[in-house]
């Protein structure tokens, strides 16, 4: 699946007291994509889903390369600065794609403001840990094995300093333990939600998929083979190949769509 | 020790072998009514003299072993064998949809009462052939099939998986097993195969090799798991080899014979056996020196494919009893040094 070129725009968003950055690319049905550690992801994987949707990658205040946020108390109140991104954008329907801390955001944006929320995507997501499990802290850089060669190399994710910065947020406002509150309205969504977790996910134990299983009632979770942590750019085809599917089958993507016809 | 029995059936009708595969044109329906009889008459013999456990394994498109799912024999099977383990040895698991491989080894274990083993089969050569399948992707293949088919046995919630080589949506297999921790193998025959076994916490088992050659795979085995933070116990390590048993030395080397001879085009034994190599030859005490160089070299369990006398059952059934009486025993022994130092 190669990667097409799309153009990119970008554009500031000025939102309660914040100017957040929005990175828009490709065309299609509108998918809002929410970042996990480092801010703004160029993991070849969500490159993959600009070929047939609009992608509104948007940066968390207080993440990134975005000014130090020392105002939103909760990840619910970021999530709603985030719907309120949304919502000057005009993007209308939509799904929206977290990573990590973002699944979270991803969450509390579909539980506050669904109303135009068709679908949710949650990679490797640090809404709901496992008891002994700490809030991911934000490495400036993370291990990335070639699936191919089984070698690993560091990937820089963010520099030390905005990893300082992100720390400082997360332990701010993450909260210890699980997060009942959340979990309780998780267990009232109405919306089709994809969990994506790497089976070599040594950040967030991947087992912790079948909680967002037994939580969701609409709620499918998968196991990408072979990926850590950073599954968009350790299988990005895989990514892209499951996500895209999803946001065009939603609960139907467990039938198989394409013909197994050979030859005609 | 242990010792496994897999039957390799007795088919007794000539048959010209010209290569592989064997033409169906020259299947002969009682001959072949008649080796399933006898084949689960030999496996319920097997069990009622005290082998430890039964095994099955795939083979495709020849008379030689007629099992090309092995799990359906391993679930007649589990019928007429009372107490053995019913060990899979198992499924070509690249080369099937590894989902309905997982729910058939819930079936059979369900059937047997809890005593299902498996091995996670790589096979090659001519098995590839079978489903027109890519023999250089087979070791990625086996590997991420047996990663997906352990998962598909444990997972407690509906998953899906995304793999390089298989893809599903939902996987949420009913009935799961009756045993709470079933014990899985992996195929052993190279230092990579042993190296992701002990990585992933499988046994090993190896098949044919010569005892010089066991020693490497298996202190890189036991290596590797030392390094993954386990130790393999002899029970997880299992070699299978081909056994032609006498009363003597002199009649077992005549009996072996007829196995050693490859085919050729005027080959018209009993389905033309084409082992090539034979693992344990002899006596019951010669057998028991053999066994015991593959027990020094760490195995535990023995699966043999005891022959007879050109595969006629009667002569399979004797060469069961005779194990039985004079092997079985002998090999039990090889532990007890251990046992008792470990009670000291």
């Amino acid at each position: 699946m190669p990667i097409k070129d799309t153009s990119v725009t970008e554009t500031h968003i000025d939102v309660d007291g914040f100017s957040v950055r929005v990175k828009i690319e490709g065309e299609g049905p509108s998918v809002v994509i929410l970042h996990g550690a480092g801010g703004i992801s160029d993991a070849p994987g969500i490159k993959l889903l600009a070929d047939g949707y609009r992608t509104f990658a948007i940066e968390t205040p207080g993440f990134g390369e975005s000014a130090f946020n020392g105002s939103s108390d909760s990840f619910r109140s970021l999530a709603a600065t985030v719907s309120a991104v949304i919502d000057q954008l005009e993007i209308g329907d939509h799904s929206v794609v977290g990573t990590g801390v973002g699944a979270r955001l991803a969450l509390w944006h579909a539980i506050d403001a669904g109303e135009h929320v068709e679908s949710i995507v949650l990679v490797s997501p640090a809404a709901i840990l496992l008891d002994g499990v700490r809030a991911p802290t934000i490495p400036p850089s993370l291990l990335l094995r070639s699936v191919s060669t089984g070698q690993s190399s560091p990937i820089g994710l963010t520099s030390p300093t905005t990893a300082a910065q992100e720390e400082q947020i997360i332990k701010r406002i993450f909260g210890a333990g699980r997060d009942s509150e959340l979990e309780k309205e998780m267990s009232t969504l109405d919306i089709p939600t994809l969990v994506l977790f790497g089976d070599e996910d040594y950040l967030i134990p991947p087992a912790t998929g079948r909680l967002y299983r037994e939580i969701m009632p609409k709620s499918f979770y998968i196991l990408v083979h072979k990926a850590g942590p950073l599954i968009a750019h350790e299988r990005p085809e895989a990514f892209a190949s499951v996500v895209t599917d999803f946001l065009e089958w939603r609960d139907q993507f467990v039938y198989g769509h394409k013909t197994k016809v050979l030859n005609p | 020790m242990k010792a496994s029995f897999f039957s390799i059936g007795t088919y007794r009708n000539s048959v010209k072998i010209k290569g592989w595969p064997t033409a169906p044109a020259q299947w002969d329906r009682e001959a072949g009514r008649e080796a399933m009889e006898f084949t689960l008459e030999q496996y319920a013999r097997a069990d009622e003299v005290g082998f430890d456990w039964v095994s099955f394994s795939e083979h495709h498109y020849m008379p030689l072993l007629l099992q090309p799912n092995p799990m359906v024999m391993a679930a007649a099977v589990s019928q007429v064998v009372k107490r053995a383990k019913i060990a899979l040895l198992g499924p070509i698991v690249s080369m099937s949809n590894p989902i309905r491989i997982a729910e058939e080894i819930a079936m059979v274990d369900g059937l047997s009462g809890g005593r299902v083993i498996t091995l996670f089969l790589r096979s090659g050569g001519f098995e590839y052939a079978t489903y027109t399948e890519n023999l250089s992707e087979s070791r990625e293949r086996t590997q991420e099939a047996s990663l997906l088919i352990k998962r598909a046995l444990s997972e407690p919630q509906p998953f899906g998986w995304e793999g390089r080589q298989f893809s599903y949506r939902t996987v949420s297999i009913w009935p799961q097993m009756v045993q709470e921790a079933p014990p899985f193998y992996y195929s052993g025959n190279s230092v990579e195969s042993a190296e992701f076994a002990a990585k992933n916490k499988f046994g090993l088992a190896c098949s044919f090799f010569p005892p010089e050659f066991l020693g490497q795979i298996v202190s890189h085995y036991k290596a590797e798991a030392d390094r993954a933070g386990w130790k393999p116990t002899r029970d997880q390590l299992v070699y299978r080899g081909l056994c032609v048993l006498g009363d003597t030395d002199k009649e077992a080397q005549e009996m072996a014979k007829a196995f050693t001879n490859r085919n050729n085009d005027d080959d018209e034994t009993p389905v033309g056996q084409a082992f090539g190599n034979l693992q344990f030859v002899g006596s019951p005490s010669t057998v028991v020196e053999q066994l015991r160089e593959i027990h020094e070299a760490g195995f535990g369990v023995a699966d043999v494919l005891l022959v007879g006398k050109m595969r006629e059952h009667q002569s399979v059934l004797r060469a069961i009893d005779l194990f039985a009486a004079e092997v079985l025993p002998e090999i039990r022994k090889f532990d007890e040094p251990a046992k008792k130092l470990l009670e000291v």
